[in-house]
């Protein structure tokens, strides 16, 4: 069994069902070759490098499969025309890759807008411990806070 | 009083480095690092920043220290990187 992993970018005006149904259209592909789905990551928003069809901003999804070996060079071959032509407005690029029979599962990946945004002014005046600047007093009645 | 500016021929300059670069050669940083080969990938955006100039372009090897197997494997992550919109292919100065 070889271990593929497919990138794929879409834009950001992707609702859940549009993801739900390319997850269904995904595993029905795989295992109509015989081979397993391993995982379907969302990744979220994320601020693009360039303008990607006059997108400054796009989702990111990582689909990790299985295949057996004789099936794997027509497997990709649908899931390009798949992409291409069925999936036309929604997703922009993708890429496939061959993973390495001993590659971790675990991988990194850049941070989210989501992960940025939420974060608040509070949190991060505490964590870098700018006592004077907080806007309200802690209950422990810090003497340097005015 | 007139400044007395000290003229460093290039031909100096170049020979300090050339004896740098003999007294104190870089290292591959992936080289029996098992860890860091693995996770040597296209999403792993924080590490192939550090081989990209200011103006995205890939950094040689003279510079980084990396040896010739894993130049090769860290330009082909980038230009995948490149392809999916993950590193710019080019930015602008200013």
């Amino acid at each position: 069994m070889l271990r593929y992993e497919t990138l794929l970018l879409g834009k950001t005006e992707m609702t859940e069902d549009d993801i739900a149904m390319l997850e269904r259209s995904f595993d029905k592909i795989i295992s109509a070759a015989q081979g397993k789905l391993s995982s379907f990551d969302k990744w979220g928003k994320y601020r693009l490098a360039f303008q990607v069809n006059k997108n400054t901003n796009g989702v990111y999804m990582l689909v990790r499969y299985e295949i057996p070996v004789n099936s794997a060079s027509n497997l990709i071959k649908e899931l390009d025309e798949f992409l291409k032509i069925k999936c036309d407005e929604l997703i922009l690029r993708h890429v496939n890759k061959r993973l390495a029979k001993n590659a971790p599962a675990t991988y990194m990946k850049p941070e989210s807008l989501d992960a940025i945004r939420t974060s608040s002014v509070d949190a991060f005046i505490k964590d870098n411990k700018i006592d004077n600047l907080l806007s309200s007093v802690d209950a422990a009645g810090d003497e340097s806070v005015n | 009083m007139s400044r007395n500016k000290l003229k460093i021929s290039s031909r100096l300059l170049k020979k300090k480095v050339r004896k740098q670069a003999f007294l104190n050669p870089k290292h591959c940083r992936f080289c029996n690092n098992v860890e860091l080969e693995q996770s040597l990938d296209y999403k792993n955006v924080n590490l192939l920043r550090n081989f990209i100039t200011e103006r995205s372009k890939i950094l040689p090897s003279r510079v980084s220290g990396n040896c010739s197997f894993h130049q090769r494997a860290i330009a082909t992550e980038i230009k995948t990187a490149r392809a999916i919109a993950l590193i710019p292919f080019c930015t602008l100065q200013g």
